[in-house]
């Protein structure tokens, strides 16, 4: 199973916080006194006794079991195909002019979020919201809250920290995140220590392709351009451009690429999943599409948004060219097959991926070394 | 009820040491009293200070042990008997003045009490202060008794002025804070009239002229001594053993000697005048035996100046022996006790003696089990110090990067007990936490990357980190300074210092502003209530994130102690039992093993905390801290 007993904060800071595995995603933040979100970093203020830990079983990067996750979630188990189980690829699109104005790119995310909570699927969502250039969860129950979530943040966000912290009174919730939020979701689902936790309460999962993120000392690059409370959107453009956009009010700033990818974690480094497989809808950019997403369905729970999305006129969907197809499963894949490289190169064994648990089938197939 | 101003020669009166110091120091005719209190020595002045407007007499708290030298020493130049008082840590401080004074001379009498504390029960070192007597060739006198404390301190205010040098009355815990009874003397009824002689002068210089001029002078007053009431002998004409014992060890050889049944083949020797020391009425005492043994406080002082002394007068023979601390007889470093003389006397004369039963042992260890509650050392329930350290805690932890807190003399080192926080990681001496941040606040050229926070109280603040504050001012350093205001001097007993508006005398006073202080040296600096976390602990991180020179906060709130017995506490503070989960709660018993307010216990049958109610000072900190906001606090009006 993926939660060990016996292990608690003083494991999580050996195998986690201090080996640099960290990131950042909140799941273990919010649940008891010890441990605090903060600057990037999960501070840990003080020993904790508790032997079975829920910040340890929570945490994405403690004995991550793939093949129990995906089972549990897919009815399938893991093997390692690059964009993980899918239904259905498309690409979409808001119709809804307000949100396009918010967007990141198609807006897709916020509309369905918006769809849920009107429809009643969902009473909250679990979102991240940046305040002063610090992104962080916040639970939204209406639409302008929501709205003020839209865009990439790019800054690693412990949004998990506002599901632990989630009123008794706000059920049933969604939640948006990036594929490590979405692993420990899953984790949660599985864990012993599930029942106290508020994982029952998520009833919609959105998942956010994600190929890495920034550690907050890029908020000290960022800050040379601009005053990160007045930037309105950050953006990667695909390539060649090999730069990070920076849009404030007064216009566009580009900086160099090479030097904003110094401020990835080096927990991103060791990350295998791109597209988070482990949520209902996974969404991202569409390559070379403005103002679309791409948008694989994992689910039933996922389809059924999607259509019912769709039948309101909410959203415009279209399939998504084959090369786009084609070029995100081959970054999935290297993603996947560099994680690998990078863990066995940190354990020093060639099939010892630390966190992650692998087949050995499966694994030899990633590294291409079967 | 009788005070030390009472004229009322000839009576008993049952006295602490301290105060027959003081009564000594009053019917020697002493008109000016200075010191900065410190344990043990506090009471000498306190009670001066109690009587100072009947006795017509001035008595003041001065800023540290080395201005309230100066201040005697004026009082003494103009003429003036004057005392002061100090621990043997304080002695270290007055130190630079002292040595220079022994070479100045003085006017009128002044006797600088000294008080050790063997076993350091309130200090943070154990040093024996009698070595800078010799050092300084000043006259040492050590009381064994307050009777003797008294008669003592009287005696040497005429010997002081004869010999024109100050005095050194060393004591220690067990005779400063004993009380026996004690037959006072008479008071004077005259004053002398303070004046300055400007046909003379008190310069140290010139300093090898003064120095000759000192020795000079030793073989008179060590010939005056010789008829000094202070050495007696008690026992049989030709001892056994001689036991030769300065201060309290009179009595606990006096006590084992009885215990063991010793007096008829044992004699003691006590010494009340350990340096110069009176060569001659030694000499005729050290005759009486082959062997002797020396009792004492700390260090193998009395037993090497009497070692050499036998040796010079010709007494120390391979068949002779001077036994003590530095042959291992007795331990040279905690305090001496009755028990560690009955061992060392029965191992000696080959008496059989258990000084107490192996199941006395464990009979006490049982029912000190039973009825002591198991507590370590720990701030008071409502102490502003918990708020402050958490703070800092909090504060540090957050940024990360292994900060820590550079500490003083004060509450506030009891950080480092069990029921403190462990920041502390220096503490020695007052100021040098400030000193030492100073200090690490410069290393950042050598990769030093940890947040430094310095705290000092506000007694300690005046004492000695004004230097400090100034060095890192000028010297860019960078840290923070929390001065932990709780406008008293707790420790020692609120005795009241420059932040208070009170004189030692209990007058008016002006206040002097720490805030106003430190703008005026440029510092930036903060005032905040050590129970506003939601202020003080992002206020404290930013502080720590800086790197910006020397800053300095002020966590200003009373001691709790200082609140009226009668007064109602600010809050009513209660465990909500619904949503105090207990164990189940996964905070691992978050306030009781983490924040560690003795006022929040765990009420086994319940498997939940409750507030102690006769503990619980109603501070209402303890609510900002449970994860599961089971602490609810309601303000209480008066």
């Amino acid at each position: 199973m993926a939660t060990a007993n016996g292990h608690g904060l003083q494991s999580l800071r050996q195998e986690v916080l201090e080996a640099g595995l960290c990131t950042y995603c909140g799941a273990c933040s919010g649940l008891c006194p010890y441990l605090r979100p903060f600057q990037g970093r999960i501070a840990v203020l003080d020993p904790c006794p508790v032997v079975q830990g829920r910040c340890y079983s929570f945490c994405p990067r403690t004995g991550l079991d793939m093949d129990a996750l995906t089972q549990a979630l897919h009815g399938t188990g893991y093997d390692g195909s690059p964009l993980g189980p899918v239904r259905r690829v498309l690409m979409a699109r808001s119709r809804d002019p307000e949100v396009l104005a918010h967007a990141q790119y198609g807006g897709v995310v916020t509309t369905l979020v918006c769809l849920a909570l009107d429809e009643g699927l969902v009473q909250g969502a679990v979102l991240t919201r940046s305040q002063g250039g610090i992104p962080q969860g916040v639970v939204a129950t209406r639409r302008e809250e929501v709205l003020q979530c839209a865009g990439s943040h790019y800054l690693a966000s412990p949004t998990l920290e506002a599901l632990n912290r989630l009123s008794p009174r706000t059920v049933p919730v969604a939640v948006v995140g990036t594929p490590c939020q979405m692993l420990a979701l899953a984790k949660m689902r599985l864990s012993p220590l599930a029942q106290r936790s508020n994982i029952g309460k998520v009833s919609l999962t959105i998942g956010l392709f994600c190929t890495w993120a920034l550690s907050h000392k890029f908020l000290e690059m960022l800050s040379t351009v601009a005053s990160p409370e007045r930037v309105r959107k950050t953006d990667v453009p695909p390539p060649p451009a090999r730069v990070f956009e920076v849009h404030t009010e007064a216009g566009v700033v580009a900086l160099p690429l090479d030097a904003v990818r110094a401020y990835i974690p080096p927990a991103c480094t060791l990350c295998a999943d791109m597209t988070a497989e482990m949520a209902d809808l996974s969404v991202g950019s569409a390559e070379g599409v403005p103002g679309w997403n791409t948008v694989l369905v994992r689910t039933p729970r996922g389809e059924t948004l999607v259509e019912r999305a769709v039948a309101r006129g909410l959203l415009a969907v279209d399939a998504l060219p084959q090369a786009n197809l084609e070029h995100l499963t081959e970054s999935a894949q290297v993603k996947k097959r560099r994680a690998l490289q990078n863990l066995a190169q940190r354990s020093g064994r060639p099939t010892d991926f630390l966190y992650l648990r692998l087949s050995r089938e499966v694994a030899g197939r990633l590294l291409g070394t079967p | 009820m009788f005070t030390l101003a009472d004229d009322a020669p000839g009576t008993t009166q049952l006295l602490m040491g301290n105060e027959a110091i003081a009564r000594g120091a009053l019917e020697a005719g002493v008109r000016v009293a200075a010191a900065y209190p410190g344990t043990p020595s506090t009471e000498v002045i306190e009670s001066l200070a109690r009587v100072a407007k009947r006795a017509g007499i001035y008595v003041e708290w001065s800023t540290n042990e080395k201005v309230a030298v100066e201040v005697v020493a004026g009082a003494s130049f103009a003429g003036l008997r004057a005392i002061t008082a100090m621990k043997h840590e304080g002695m270290n401080v007055a130190m630079d003045f002292l040595a220079h004074l022994n070479l100045t001379g003085i006017r009128g009498g002044l006797v600088v009490v000294v008080a050790d504390d063997p076993g350091a029960w309130s200090s943070p070192s154990e040093n024996d202060s009698r070595a800078i007597a010799s050092w300084l060739r000043v006259p040492l006198l050590e009381p064994a008794s307050p009777q003797e404390a008294l008669t003592m301190t009287r005696w040497a205010y005429d010997f002081s002025e004869e010999f024109r040098t100050w005095v050194m009355l060393r004591s220690c815990t067990r005779v400063s804070h004993a009380s026996g009874n004690v037959v006072v003397g008479e008071l004077p009824k005259t004053s002398p009239i303070a004046r300055f002689d400007t046909s003379r002068d008190f310069l140290a210089a010139p300093a090898v002229q003064k120095h000759a001029a000192r020795l000079a002078q030793l073989p008179a007053l060590q010939a005056a001594l010789e008829s000094s009431p202070f050495i007696t002998y008690e026992g049989p004409p030709r001892p056994d053993l001689l036991v030769v014992a300065s201060g309290v060890a009179r009595l606990y050889a006096a006590e084992a000697l009885a215990i063991l049944g010793l007096q008829k083949s044992v004699g003691i020797l006590h010494v009340g005048v350990t340096w110069p020391l009176p060569r001659k009425a030694i000499e005729e005492h050290l005759a009486r035996a082959e062997q002797v043994l020396v009792l004492e406080e700390v260090d193998p002082f009395l037993e090497g100046n009497l070692r050499d002394l036998a040796g010079e007068v010709g007494w120390l023979t391979p068949k002779r022996s001077i036994l003590g601390k530095r042959t291992g007889h007795i331990e040279a470093y905690g305090e001496l006790t009755p028990q560690a003389v009955l061992r060392a006397l029965a191992l000696l004369l080959k008496v059989e003696f258990q000084p107490r039963s192996a199941e006395y042992e464990q009979k006490a260890q049982r029912y000190a089990q039973r009825y002591v509650v198991n507590r370590g050392i720990v701030w008071c329930p409502g102490c502003p110090h918990r708020g402050s350290l958490w703070a800092v805690k909090q504060a540090i932890r957050l940024d990360g990067r292994d900060g820590f807190v550079t500490g003083d003399i004060g509450c506030y080192a009891m950080d480092r007990g069990l029921g403190g926080y462990q920041m502390t990681k220096t503490g020695s001496v007052m100021g040098a936490g400030t000193g030492i941040a100073s200090g690490l606040g410069k290393l950042a050229p050598f990769g030093f990357n940890q947040p430094v926070v310095a705290v000092a109280g506000d007694s300690t603040f005046y004492h000695a980190c004004i230097p400090a504050l100034i060095n890192a001012r000028y010297n860019k350093s960078n840290f923070t300074l929390l001065v932990l205001d709780n406008s008293a001097t707790a420790m020692t007993g609120f005795q009241p210092h420059p932040g208070v508006g009170k004189t030692a005398q209990g007058d008016e006073a002006p206040v002097v502003d720490i805030e106003a202080l430190c703008r005026g040296l440029g510092i930036p600096v903060q005032v905040f209530d050590p129970f506003d976390l939601d202020k003080t602990i992002p206020a404290l991180v930013e502080s720590l994130q800086k790197q910006a020179g020397v800053r300095v906060f002020i966590m200003r709130r009373p001691c709790v102690l200082l609140r009226p017995r009668d007064a109602k506490p600010p809050f009513r503070v209660w465990v909500d039992p619904e949503r105090c989960l207990g164990d189940a709660c996964g905070c691992g018993r978050y306030c009781i093993r983490i924040f560690k307010c003795p006022g929040l216990t765990w009420d086994a049958t319940a498997g939940k905390t409750k507030v102690d109610e006769a503990l619980c000072a109603g501070c209402g900190l303890c609510t900002a801290i449970c994860p599961a906001n089971a602490i609810q606090k309601e303000a209480v009006y008066a």
